[in-house]
């Protein structure tokens, strides 16, 4: 698992900009799956063959990050941008990041030169640049283009007592686990929706569903975790090492009380660890696939992650595996369209 | 049956109504002519429990906007309890007054808030699904409407007309009115429903608000015209689906808009009926 997930995780994807993760989810999926391609927004679909064709499963996981996007290129050949998706602005100052082939950092007015008041609260994008070392506008603008976009370049590595850390850990440990359950067969023919846009919006998912029209569809993704001193219990919303995290509300989407006891219950029935996100906080891929016409059922399972935005999150490898397991059990199991 | 007992029950049972994925209600009647969807809502502001504390004290999310300094002291009932909202901020719990409860996380709860007549309104909790359930009601229990006619009492209204917006997409009418709320912004109570002619999310149907002005003039119903700069409406999630929707939103001005307890007049409620009937039936 923590190989495919450094993989994964050190793929450029920032939305709207996915092509490079998609390219190697695709290589991923190919083996695995009947059908492979990618439709108008973007979104890589993949469909197996289930034991049972009358039903149609989706598993929807975004395979986009959050990231940078050049909005300006300065005199001085610094790169002006804007965020992708909800980044936190507080921990960009100083960190590398991708910009096409350069690598360039995150700067701002030199310490030396801010004022007390200043030092005070973190600086907003208009006040950050991105350094690739160029020293003229027309030097920048030979190797990088306005609306390319800047990925944080962070290495994924394992630490601790099997944590792992690395950038775009959401929602690449999602993918891990959809891209692993696709080495079995599932009970009823699936699809695969390795989405774009959901840093954004949650764009590309609805578009998937739509042109699936599945019976249910199972959502993977990643949501954070506060589980640090300091926070009180309530307001830690799930923790680190306590198995995959079970949703029946988040931003997005109200699970109605009887799909949640069907995902309860097959987490139980097969033993996986489990926990009850306990905040409401986060929107997922749900909301946009719940609303199609007509109403679709939906079933999400997260990952707890530590400092979720930012250049390095913290995971569980053993979560991710609690995780994976209990989207493979879903997808045998032959009661999940029962109402 | 009257506003004020269906304030009070609720009672939706014996009516010919399926529920789709979405926990919607729906029903259909009439044939023929152009399809028509008639919304309201099914849910109101509530809570949904997220966290049991040892001590029984159960932490929640609200479902739906309050102004905050109405949540304190205010009574939740979720299923057999009745507790009080306690505490500030993010430190805030509903307070059962005893150690074991029989709650889980998810468990949804309502505010407890017993419907009573101030002077000549009503004042009521859950104003939205009971004022506007209590139309959509009346209308479905009543003459067969003249063409084809859904009528969908909407999921998630609280959370910003979710159902409705799978609904509408399933059903794909070609008009229709949606049954809501509104300040007195420019409008008054006791004065008719309102026409809302355009707010922050719809900009009603002109040809279909001409059409409901009409019959009010012709029937000598009172009907007012409104234009909201703070409300969303039901309507903003029918009028795009399928190939666009003609899509109007019928209001009932109401006291303390947003507030847990709002007041109504039922003069406004059986004009706005009488208006609905003119239409459909």
């Amino acid at each position: 698992m923590f190989e495919l997930i450094k993989q994964l995780s050190e793929a450029r994807g920032v939305s709207g900009d996915e092509g490079e993760v998609r390219e190697l989810i695709r290589g991923l999926m190919e083996p695995r799956c009947d059908r492979v391609w990618t439709d108008r927004m973007g979104n890589l679909i993949c469909y197996k063959k289930g034991r049972d064709g009358s039903k149609r499963i989706l598993v929807d996981t975004h395979m986009d990050e959050v990231g940078l996007i050049v909005s300006y290129v300065t005199g001085d050949g610094l790169l002006k941008f804007q965020t992708v998706g909800g980044v936190d602005p507080r921990v960009l100052i100083g960190r590398k990041v991708r910009v096409g082939e350069r690598i360039g950092v995150i700067s701002t007015k030199a310490v030396h030169l801010t004022t007390e008041e200043e030092r005070k609260t973190a600086p907003d994008e208009q006040q950050l640049f991105i350094d690739i070392g160029a020293q003229s506008r027309e030097e920048a603008l030979k190797e990088i283009s306005l609306g390319q976009t800047a990925s944080f370049f962070t290495v994924c590595e394992r630490f601790g007592e099997g944590l792992v850390k690395g950038k775009a850990l959401d929602n690449r440990i999602g993918c891990a686990a959809a891209i692993r359950s696709a080495e079995h067969i599932p009970y009823y023919d699936t699809y695969y929706v390795f989405a774009v846009q959901e840093e954004v919006g949650l764009r590309g998912a609805y578009a998937g569903a739509y042109g699936i029209r599945p019976d249910l569809a199972v959502v993977a993704d990643v949501t954070t975790a506060a589980d640090l001193p300091g926070v009180p219990e309530h307001r830690r919303a799930c923790r680190l090492g306590e198995g995959a995290v079970l949703i029946f509300m988040e931003g997005s989407t109200l699970y109605p009380s009887g799909s949640y006891d069907k995902l309860k219950r097959c987490a139980e029935k097969n033993g996986i660890r489990f926990q009850e996100k306990e905040l409401v906080a986060g929107g997922v891929d749900a909301g946009a696939i719940q609303r199609q016409p007509g109403g679709v059922e939906v079933l999400t399972v997260e990952l707890a992650c530590r400092y979720l935005h930012s250049p390095a999150g913290v995971a569980s490898l053993a979560d991710a595996e609690e995780m994976e397991k209990l989207l493979c059990a879903l997808l045998a199991d032959p009661s999940l369209l029962e109402r | 049956m009257e506003l004020f007992d269906f304030l009070k029950n609720r009672e939706l049972d014996g009516l010919p109504l399926r529920t789709d994925v979405m926990e919607n209600r729906i029903a259909s009647r009439g044939s023929g002519g152009k399809k028509l969807l008639v919304a309201a809502a099914l849910d109101d502001v509530g809570v949904i429990l997220t966290r049991i504390e040892k001590d029984g004290r159960a932490r929640f999310h609200l479902l739906g906007k309050l102004p905050d300094g109405e949540l304190s002291g205010a009574l939740v009932t979720v299923g057999t309890l009745t507790g009080i909202v306690t505490g500030e901020g993010d430190d805030r719990y509903i307070d059962f007054g005893c150690e074991k409860v029989e709650l889980t996380p998810g468990m949804r709860g309502s505010f407890a808030f017993e419907p009573r007549r101030l002077g000549e309104k009503l004042l009521a909790a859950g104003l939205e699904s009971g004022v506007t359930g209590y139309l959509l009601r009346e209308l479905l229990v009543g003459p067969e409407p003249k063409e084809e006619t859904h009528f969908v009492f909407g999921a998630q209204s609280a959370l910003g007309y979710r159902g409705l917006k799978a609904a509408a997409g399933a059903i794909c009418p070609e008009l229709a009115i949606t049954l809501e709320l509104c300040p007195c912004e420019g409008v008054e109570q006791g004065r008719g429903p309102v026409l809302k002619i355009a707010d922050r999310s719809l900009l009603a149907d002109a040809e279909l608000c001409e059409m409901l002005s009409e019959t009010a003039r012709t029937a000598e119903i009172p009907l007012q015209r409104g234009v909201f700069e703070t409300t969303n409406s039901a309507g903003a999630q029918v009028y795009s689906a399928g190939k666009g929707v003609k899509t109007a939103a019928l209001a009932i001005p109401v006291g303390r808009y947003g507030s847990l307890a709002q007041t109504v007049c039922e003069s406004d409620v059986a004009a706005a009926l009488k208006l609905l009937r003119a239409v459909v039936c």
